[in-house]
């Protein structure tokens, strides 16, 4: 290393805050080459000038000294900690996230519906096999919001047969929905307190699981994960094969609203 | 009774910045010349002074690349250092007229 670099890093060899170090490392430099320049113009050797030029400076030690007290600036450190605690903070956000997304159970494959996390044993009771049993996809139109849920029918499907109480013609709806949780990803509790009332557009009443009537409800939800959200089906056994539209009051910490599914059936079924 | 010194190099600076801003080397080769070479300083001793003065807010920078692609940082006096100058000259010329009063009597 030449031996000005040695002189400039030796007089700033204080000054702790980097930025503030650099910039006076670079004053100095500069100071040192309008030296040298002159020097130069004098008909100086290289290195002869370079001696002449350090000793002009002075004593690196002194300066470093003077300099070292001098360039403490307080508000400089604070940037740099909050910068560090902000990466920090994005770091512990992302890390959280992450967790929340990976820790969940692999994907459930349900056919033509992808769950995004476990749908127990209770989902495929609640779906069933559609083994030859008749079915048919609707296409379902509904939204609502409860409790900083949005609940929407992303499938349906309608299918013949498979009930506990056999009665022709016996059709069981299964209505996929998709429950958007945000970014916090806490499960809505799907439970019979959530859902106070299911009916259809003949004004049939559904219940929780209850053989007392022909029709009934039956349900199964995922856990939920950020942003991906939570996936829940719902089958009411014993619709009318042309069900129009189905209402579900749900309430979840505040007064119900309703869920209200319009079914139209695809084009050619 | 301690007196406070009646001139310094800071006092010096600001002067010479009073009238333009400069840089580092300028301000040592105006010192040089304006005191017909009687005030010679350690080169290097200059940016003590110089970033003590600007942590006090007497003076200001600001960095500016030449045309030889060359980067100065420029000193200008600010109003609070103006009025730091004044203190210290009018400190200087009654210390000035003390010596020469006493001078003029040995």
């Amino acid at each position: 290393m030449l031996a000005r670099y040695k002189w400039v890093e030796r007089a700033t060899a204080k000054i702790r805050f980097r930025p503030d170090q650099e910039a006076v490392a670079r004053e100095l430099t500069e100071h040192i080459q309008d030296l040298l320049d002159h020097c130069g113009e004098t008909g100086m050797g290289e290195e002869a000038a370079e001696a002449a030029a350090l000793a002009a400076m002075g004593d690196p030690e002194a300066i470093a000294e003077e300099l070292g007290r001098l360039h403490r600036p307080w508000l400089g450190y604070l940037w740099r900690v909050s910068q560090g605690l902000l990466l920090a903070a994005i770091g512990v956000c992302l890390v959280l996230c992450a967790i929340r997304v990976f820790s969940s159970p692999r994907l459930y494959d349900l056919p033509g519906w992808e769950v995004c996390d476990r749908l127990t044993w209770r989902a495929e009771a609640v779906i069933g096999e559609p083994g030859e049993a008749e079915e048919y996809e609707l296409i379902p139109s509904g939204l609502t919001s409860t409790g900083g849920y949005t609940i929407r029918a992303e499938r349906a499907v309608l299918r013949r047969g498979g009930g506990p109480v056999q009665e022709a013609p016996w059709w069981t709806l299964i209505l996929y929905l998709h429950i958007d949780v945000g970014w916090r990803g806490e499960e809505l509790y799907w439970g019979p307190n959530v859902i106070a009332e299911v009916r259809d557009s003949a004004g049939n009443c559904y219940n929780n699981g209850s053989y007392e009537t022909n029709r009934y409800y039956r349900f199964a939800s995922s856990s939920a994960a950020p942003f991906l959200g939570q996936k829940a089906v719902l089958a009411l056994d014993g619709v009318p094969e042309d069900t129009a539209w189905v209402e579900i009051d749900i309430g979840y910490g505040e007064l119900a609203r309703t869920l209200h599914i319009t079914l139209t059936k695809e084009a050619g079924t | 009774m301690a007196k406070k010194e009646p001139a310094s190099v800071s006092m010096l600076v600001l002067a010479l910045l009073k009238g333009r801003e400069m840089y580092g080397y300028q301000i040592i080769e105006e010192l040089d010349r304006r005191s017909e070479h009687v005030f010679q300083m350690k080169e290097g001793t200059l940016y003590p002074v110089l970033h003590g003065l600007e942590k006090d807010r007497l003076v200001t920078a600001r960095e500016a690349v030449t045309e030889k692609g060359r980067t100065r940082r420029y000193y200008a006096v600010t109003e609070k250092g103006l009025r730091a100058l004044e203190e210290k000259e009018k400190e200087w010329r009654t210390f000035s007229k003390a010596v020469t009063a006493i001078l003029a009597g040995a």
